[in-house]
């Protein structure tokens, strides 16, 4: 009997381990390729034509799933431009790409709101993209010297902050 | 209607270069449409004014003519209806003037008979006289 106890209390942590802990650790979510980077030239068409686009999607839900390509794309230029060494500028790209994740946190609730449903896809989407972003940003901070360290734990704050946004929209009280 | 939305959503989504790559060249291809057609119009509208133009003239032209052939016309009438006028005045005139020469012309012949016969009667009075002297 002992025995069957002290394996349903093993069973039992070991579920409670893999449901709730190791997501933010083992996360398989590729973010998308953000081509041209913010310190090229064309990167202002760039932003113009995303603007652009941004306001001419006609379907609510799409416009999440823009939003969240979008912080995907800036997150990881962010990331690639560590690489390169510009973390000024990696810096207000990283800021940028969490803000695209504020925007997305809108649009979901507006399409709430509106009283249409996200598919479950794009739904596990936002959530491991959100997981997927702070760990990015913890492997940033880690790369940087410590005056800069602090811009990437703010963004990694904010993107907690917008993924606990996003929670309380799905399960409201 | 959803699903072309929802394609055209993905377009421009996913495939933003594409999406305006096609736009510009729609774009290009609806300017060059509507460049054409307006040319074409344009050649449609001129070949209309121009038949109205050559409408005009030729209703001009006819009118003018009809105008010269009433007034020629209407010439020739007051002309005869002048012309009659005057032959009746004309007519009268003569024959008053040609009883007045032909009244003057008798008289002419009567004193100028009065006058012959006078003379006569003086001719005859000395031949009388000289007849009677040499008697």
């Amino acid at each position: 009997m002992k025995k069957i106890n002290i394996a349903h209390i093993i069973l039992t942590l070991c579920l409670i381990y893999f449901v709730f802990t190791p997501k933010i650790l083992a996360v398989d979510y590729p973010l998308a390729w953000p081509g041209i980077l913010p310190d090229n030239k064309f990167y202002k068409l760039k932003v113009l034509r995303n603007k652009i686009i941004a306001k001419i999607i006609i379907n609510p839900v799409k416009r999440v799933e823009f939003d969240l390509l979008m912080a995907d794309k800036t997150i990881y230029a962010s990331k690639l431009l560590i690489d390169k060494g510009e973390i000024a500028l990696a810096k207000d790209t990283a800021l940028k790409g969490e803000n695209y994740y504020s925007i997305l946190v809108q649009d979901y609730n507006r399409v709430l709101l509106k009283g249409k449903k996200i598919p479950e896809s794009l739904d596990s989407k936002i959530t491991l993209a959100a997981i997927k972003h702070q760990k990015v940003f913890k492997h940033l901070e880690n790369k940087v010297t410590d005056e800069d360290k602090k811009t990437f734990q703010i963004v990694s704050k904010f993107s907690k902050i917008n993924y606990d946004f996003i929670v309380g929209f799905r399960n409201p009280k | 209607m959803d699903e072309l939305i929802s394609l055209y959503d993905n377009g421009l989504i996913y495939y933003p270069n594409i999406f305006f790559a096609v736009l510009f060249l729609i774009g290009i291809l609806g300017i060059i449409l509507v460049s054409i057609e307006i040319i074409v119009l344009g050649k449609k509208i001129r070949r209309v004014i121009e038949e109205i133009k050559s409408n005009l003239k030729q209703k001009k032209r006819i009118e003018k003519e009809e105008k010269k052939k009433t007034s020629f016309a209407q010439m020739i009438r007051v002309f005869f209806q002048r012309k009659s006028i005057l032959l009746v005045y004309i007519t009268r005139a003569l024959t008053v003037f040609f009883a007045h020469m032909v009244r003057v012309v008798f008289i002419r012949i009567n004193t100028t008979l009065g006058y012959i016969e006078s003379q006569t009667e003086k001719i005859i009075k000395k031949i009388g006289k000289e007849i009677l002297i040499e008697e």
